[in-house]
């Protein structure tokens, strides 16, 4: 709770218009990944901040409003289960999640990857926020209104 | 104290809090399953509705304008009908319209207009301010004292933890002020105003915020205050004052809902050591002691937004509105089998309760003893809590890296 604390009494409060806005500290790190000081790191999804993504509908990418259709990318697994752990980004934004995940080793956006991983991306009109039952838990993502589901190798 | 230590649940056992979650998890998954085309048409009704009175309203002004001016009777009726039109469909579209949508209540329809990510709605606070200030720090830290803006607006003392200062004693004009300019209290509102006093506010930030502040509300002006009236020819100052009126009365009608949210007697406020790394059954709990409902017909619902389900809002804010009255049936029975309060009563009463608390709170807590029944038997704050303000980002504790080392078992052995 205590970074969702600093969050909110920090940085990140992103109102521009869309994906070409993006705040300069955020290149190269996407948003859901960065701490009240707007520093981060690739492997870790910073919990307030996944909060702030789905409660002020920002994408996880830019920070900037979402718009029409989301974008939910996870594993094929999450995708099966309709629970995703990354909040939703714009269909622009997609790669900036899809490329450290396909390419990357070890834990990457709260993920263990590997060249065995398997991708997907659900193009949806919302979702709802299934806040953890448990302190450490994860804030899941579910798509309500699914449009289309691409499987990535 | 943690927020096990809320004396309004110490009575209930860890299993029974995670039990209450449980129960309200599952209200949540059987309303979320089971919407359909009824709850769709309810709010293409309400839309279709509000556009109707809207479109209406400016009519009748029109009417009122180009009446012949021996019929002044005529004149000044239709004006005065073409501005209650247009102040009930300002409240429609930004209570029961505006605010459910950007709480992506009605996402689920994959609608490309009614969506949270595209609505934008009549009012001078940009949606996408809005969506940050209210959907994320008011529902994630409610009441929660240096957190919620919504606890004051960062010009009233709401509670008694808050540090009095001299010009609190201002505060039965302010808030006069704020009821009549709420439209615009609201658009400063993600601004910060306690930072931007502190100059803690990144200036970048601020001058971003205050020039998408500036379009939004020069372009309601625009509409309200030039362009309508333009059209009215001659009788451009009276549909001025007209769409002023209309303003007005909405402006004056949310004040008054948003006001009873949370400051009736019963609402709790919390404090950030309360609120630490709580689960999701516990922040259930922090929303429905936080927040206030008031009961009434069918009608007065709507056109509160349904806030007058504020209990039931704080818990699922991203469930369609029209579902609150069945929702509000079951956790009012929930709160009753388990013994946690369940704050209602009618509007004017929770009104009155808030306006004794303005009025209370202007002064120091030494000279005003209990001032509001929400204490209930604990003895109130005598002396106000050091500054509860924001901190600087180097005063704020660390995080705690030991994930799940509190636990309301442990607080208990603690005890």
């Amino acid at each position: 709770m205590r970074s969702l604390l600093a969050a909110r009494r920090g940085h990140g409060s992103p109102h521009a218009s869309g994906p070409e806005d993006r705040p300069d500290h955020l290149i190269g790190l996407p948003f859901v990944c960065t701490g009240p000081d707007g520093r981060g790191d690739l492997a870790e999804l910073h919990r307030a901040r996944v909060v702030q993504c789905a409660l002020s509908r920002v994408c996880a990418v830019c920070a900037q409003t979402l718009d029409r259709p989301l974008h939910l990318v996870g594993t094929a697994a999450e995708a099966d289960d309709n629970a995703f752990r990354l909040p939703p980004a714009h269909a622009v934004c997609v790669d900036a999640l899809l490329e450290p995940l396909r390419t990357g080793d070890g834990v990457v956006l709260g993920h263990g990857v590997g060249p065995t991983s398997r991708w997907s991306v659900v193009v949806t009109g919302g979702f709802d926020l299934v806040r953890p039952e448990t302190r450490d838990g994860l804030h899941l993502f579910r798509p309500n209104a699914v449009l289309e589901r691409r499987d990535l190798a | 104290m943690a927020i096990a230590d809320v004396k309004e649940y110490t009575h209930l056992s860890a299993e029974q809090v995670e039990e209450l979650g449980a129960r309200l998890d599952e209200l949540r998954a059987r309303v979320e399953a089971s919407r359909d085309a009824d709850d769709a048409a309810y709010i293409h009704r309400l839309i279709k509705t509000q556009r109707g009175l809207a479109l209406a309203g400016r009519v009748a002004m029109l009417a009122g304008a180009y009446a012949p001016k021996r019929h002044r009777r005529l004149r000044t009726g239709a004006t005065a009908t073409g501005a209650a039109l247009l102040g009930l469909a300002k409240i429609l579209e930004n209570m029961e319209i505006g605010h459910n949508v950007m709480h992506g209540q009605w996402d689920w329809m994959n609608d490309p207009e009614i969506h949270s990510s595209t609505w934008e709605w009549d009012t001078a606070q940009p949606a996408e301010q809005w969506k940050h200030s209210h959907n994320y720090v008011h529902h994630q830290f409610t009441n929660v004292l240096g957190y919620d803006n919504d606890i004051g607006y960062g010009i009233l003392r709401m509670a008694r933890e808050q540090k009095w200062h001299p010009a609190n004693l201002g505060q039965p004009v302010y808030n006069s002020l704020l009821a009549l300019l709420f439209e615009w209290g609201v658009a400063l509102h993600d601004l910060d105003v306690e930072r931007i006093r502190k100059l803690e506010k990144d200036p970048q930030e601020m001058k971003r915020q205050l020039k998408q502040i500036f379009r939004k509300g020069r372009n309601q002006i625009l509409k309200d205050y030039i362009v309508y009236p333009a059209l009215s020819g001659p009788a451009w100052r009276t549909t001025l004052k007209a769409n002023a009126a209309a303003n007005l009365t909405r402006n004056l009608w949310s004040y008054v809902i948003i006001f009873c949210g949370h400051f009736p007697d019963g609402a709790l406020h919390f404090t950030e050591e309360q609120i630490e790394d709580e689960t999701r059954a516990e922040w259930y709990l922090r929303q429905m002691l936080g927040a206030a409902n008031f009961d009434g017909s069918r009608t007065l619902h709507i056109l509160s937004g349904s806030l007058g389900y504020q209990i039931e809002h704080h818990l699922f804010p991203d469930l369609p509105s029209n579902r609150y009255p069945e929702i509000a049936v079951e956790v009012r029975a929930l709160c009753e089998e388990y013994g946690i309060p369940y704050t209602i009563g009618p509007l004017w009463k929770q009104y009155g309760q808030a306006l004794r608390t303005i009025t209370l709170l202007s002064l120091p807590n030494s000279v005003t003893g209990h001032g509001s029944e929400k204490y209930g038997e604990i003895t109130p704050p005598t002396a106000e809590v050091a500054d509860r303000g924001r901190k600087s980002d180097s005063e704020r504790p660390s995080r705690r890296s030991e994930l799940g080392g509190w636990s309301r078992a442990g607080a208990s052995a603690r005890a």
